[in-house]
This record gives C-alpha cells, sequence and structure tokens, in this order.
C-alpha cells in the first residue's frame, strides 16, 4: 500500500470540502435567510397584522352645510374633513355612495346617510417587499434564484448532519433531534391532513 | 450631466410603464364584455359561465391582494372578483383604475352556521353588538373566479 494515502485522508478532505461549502452557502444565502425568516413570520400572522399596508380609517358625519343634491362636491367634502390629498378620480360605487380615490388613499361618501369613511393607506415597503418575493410574485428570473437557494437549504441541511458530529454523530443526540424535526411535521399531517 | 439625462430617461420611461396596462394570469380570450349591471340583475343566468366584465376598481385585498371589487360606473352594481391566492396579486395601486376581467360566474352558499359567523365578524369589525335575531336565512352570494385581467 506505500504511496496511498491513508482512508481517513479522503475522509478528513470530503469533510473539509463539505464544511468549506456549507460555509460558503451560509455566506452566500444569508440575505435570502433572512428574507424568508422575515416574511414568513410576516406572512404566518397576516390574519392579525397587515405586514403590507398600515391602514388607518377614519369615519365621521359630513357637514350639514354641504348640499349632495347636484353633483358631488368632492373639493368641498375633502376641505370639510381636513383632507390634503389630491383627487385622482371618483366613482360612483352603489346607489348612494361614492368612492373618490386620493392616490392610495381613499374617501368612501354615503349621500343618504350623509356619513364618510377616510382610508390612508402607507405601505410597510421592505416587509412588502419581502413578502412578495417570498410569495414569488415577480416570477421569471426570480425563480430560478429562489430554486437554488431551495436547492442551497437542502444541501445545508444534508450537509448539516456531518459536520459538527459531536461525539456519536447521528446515533446519538443528533439522531434524535433530527428525528424529532422530521416527526412533528408529519404528526400535523396525520392529525390536520389525513 | 450624464447622471442627470439618466435620471430624466428613467422618470420618462417610469411615467410611460404607469399609464399602460398590466396582465393579470391567463390572457383575455373573449372580446364581448358582459355588463355588471346585467349580472347584478339576473346572476343565476350567469352561473357557470365564463364572462368578460369591466369596470372600475373600488377596492382590493390590502392582505394577500386576492381580491378586487369592480364597479360598473353608470348603474353603480358592483361585482366581487376572487383569485386563487398567490396565482394572481391584485396591487393595492389598482384602485381607480379600470379593469376588464375574465372569469368563471360563481354562486356561493352559506350554511347557516357559516352565516351567522360572518354576521359576528362583521359586526365586531364595525364595532356593533351582534344580534342572531338579524340572521334569519343562511347567505347566498355570487362572485367572478377570475382567470385573467388586464388593469389601466
Amino acid at each position: 500500500m506505500a504511496g496511498c494515502p491513508p482512508a481517513f485522508f479522503f475522509d478528513m478532505t470530503f469533510r473539509n470540502r463539505l464544511r468549506q461549502l456549507h460555509r460558503d452557502f451560509g455566506y452566500f444565502f444569508f440575505g435570502m435567510s433572512v428574507i424568508f425568516a422575515v416574511s414568513g413570520l410576516a406572512v404566518n400572522h397576516i390574519d392579525d397584522w397587515n405586514p403590507n399596508y398600515d391602514i388607518r380609517v377614519k369615519t365621521g358625519r359630513l357637514d350639514s352645510a354641504l348640499s349632495l343634491a347636484g353633483p358631488l362636491p368632492i373639493t368641498q367634502i375633502a376641505r370639510s374633513i381636513g383632507l390634503q390629498d389630491s383627487v385622482t378620480g371618483y366613482v360612483r360605487s352603489d346607489r348612494h355612495r361614492f368612492m373618490i380615490f386620493l392616490g392610495t388613499n381613499s374617501l368612501e361618501i354615503d349621500t343618504l346617510r350623509r356619513t364618510y369613511r377616510y382610508e390612508q393607506v402607507e405601505e410597510r415597503w421592505l416587509l412588502h417587499a419581502f413578502n412578495r418575493l417570498h410569495l414569488n410574485e415577480l416570477k421569471n428570473g426570480w425563480v430560478f434564484f429562489s430554486d437554488f437557494f431551495a436547492l442551497g437549504l437542502f444541501f445545508m441541511a444534508v450537509s448539516g448532519l456531518f459536520l459538527n458530529r459531536g461525539r456519536n454523530g447521528l446515533k446519538g443526540r443528533g439522531g434524535w433531534l433530527a428525528l424529532a424535526g422530521v416527526l412533528i411535521p408529519f404528526i400535523f399531517v396525520f392529525l390536520y391532513l389525513m | 450631466m450624464m447622471l442627470k439625462s439618466a435620471l430624466f430617461t428613467l422618470l420618462s420611461l417610469s411615467l410611460l410603464l404607469a399609464g399602460e396596462a398590466k396582465q393579470y394570469g391567463k390572457k383575455l380570450t373573449l372580446e364581448k364584455t358582459t355588463p355588471i349591471e346585467a349580472i347584478d340583475k339576473a346572476p343565476e343566468s350567469f352561473v357557470g359561465k365564463t364572462v368578460l366584465v369591466e369596470g372600475t376598481v373600488v377596492d382590493v385585498c390590502k392582505k394577500r391582494g386576492c381580491w378586487i371589487k369592480v364597479v360598473d360606473d353608470k348603474s353603480g352594481s358592483s361585482l366581487l372578483v376572487k383569485v386563487k391566492d398567490g396565482e394572481i396579486v391584485f396591487p393595492l395601486e389598482a384602485r381607480g383604475k379600470t379593469a376588464r376581467v375574465e372569469g368563471v360566474f360563481q354562486k356561493l352558499e352559506s350554511t347557516m352556521e357559516e352565516t351567522v359567523e360572518h354576521a359576528k365578524k362583521a359586526c365586531k369589525l364595525e364595532g356593533k353588538e351582534f344580534d342572531p335575531a338579524t340572521v334569519t336565512k343562511p347567505d347566498v352570494s355570487y362572485r367572478l373566479k377570475a382567470l385573467g385581467a388586464v388593469i389601466k
């Protein structure tokens, strides 16, 4: 066997290479991991809190001096409520209702009840952008990059099992933890999806 | 100087693109539109049919962009347009713009329990107290399940 390196030499080299690749993938996908983690939390709780827009609603009664009999006096209505937004359009949205568009904000007028509902919308642009990336709204080239990220995650998950193995590796605590992590999603599948 | 002209070109291009029609989902195949007012007056006769409607977008789902409310400017009749979550995402900027939507008209029949739950939620949102006596029969609603849309 003279001239042949011992078997552990291949093992060490392979493990070192794996470690190096795992680390490089980790660095490269740092940004993507943060985006998907943050937006994952945001999308999970979307029913309780809107991560895309901050919406403020103001309701009230219209000034009794305003006449609603003829064409809708939009400017006067906006002024009487104290709005500074410029009107971008309006439409009759129901028999007695008008929707006035003020950029991304809107003002709904009920001519019968003489009430208004002003909705001010502010985009939470960073979170919205993260969510749009996470939910793959962009399609096209983004799909390739997120596919690459998914494959990278798969590689990191598998290579992670063999890096810092500890004393017993998968035969010890590592194995039990990996098994628990696999079992939990399966329990949910059996309980709720079957 | 170069930076200024580059910025000017970018601005002009974005202004030009802002006024352009944007396609969502599948391409529209129908040419003749069905008035929303006609659907509103006789919804049963349109159930299961594929129609093309046109109107102003008055509201958009602000959480998932999964529905829009389209209104016929003349009659004030409205139609709820629903899409499968994630398949088409309508932007909030669609409000006030004209939408041409093609889709299948659907009838949704709720059970009494679901109707009560909906009414409870609506009261909670409006800050009113829920009175069970106000719910006397199960809810029936109609919507257009969109296949494709053009908004401009």
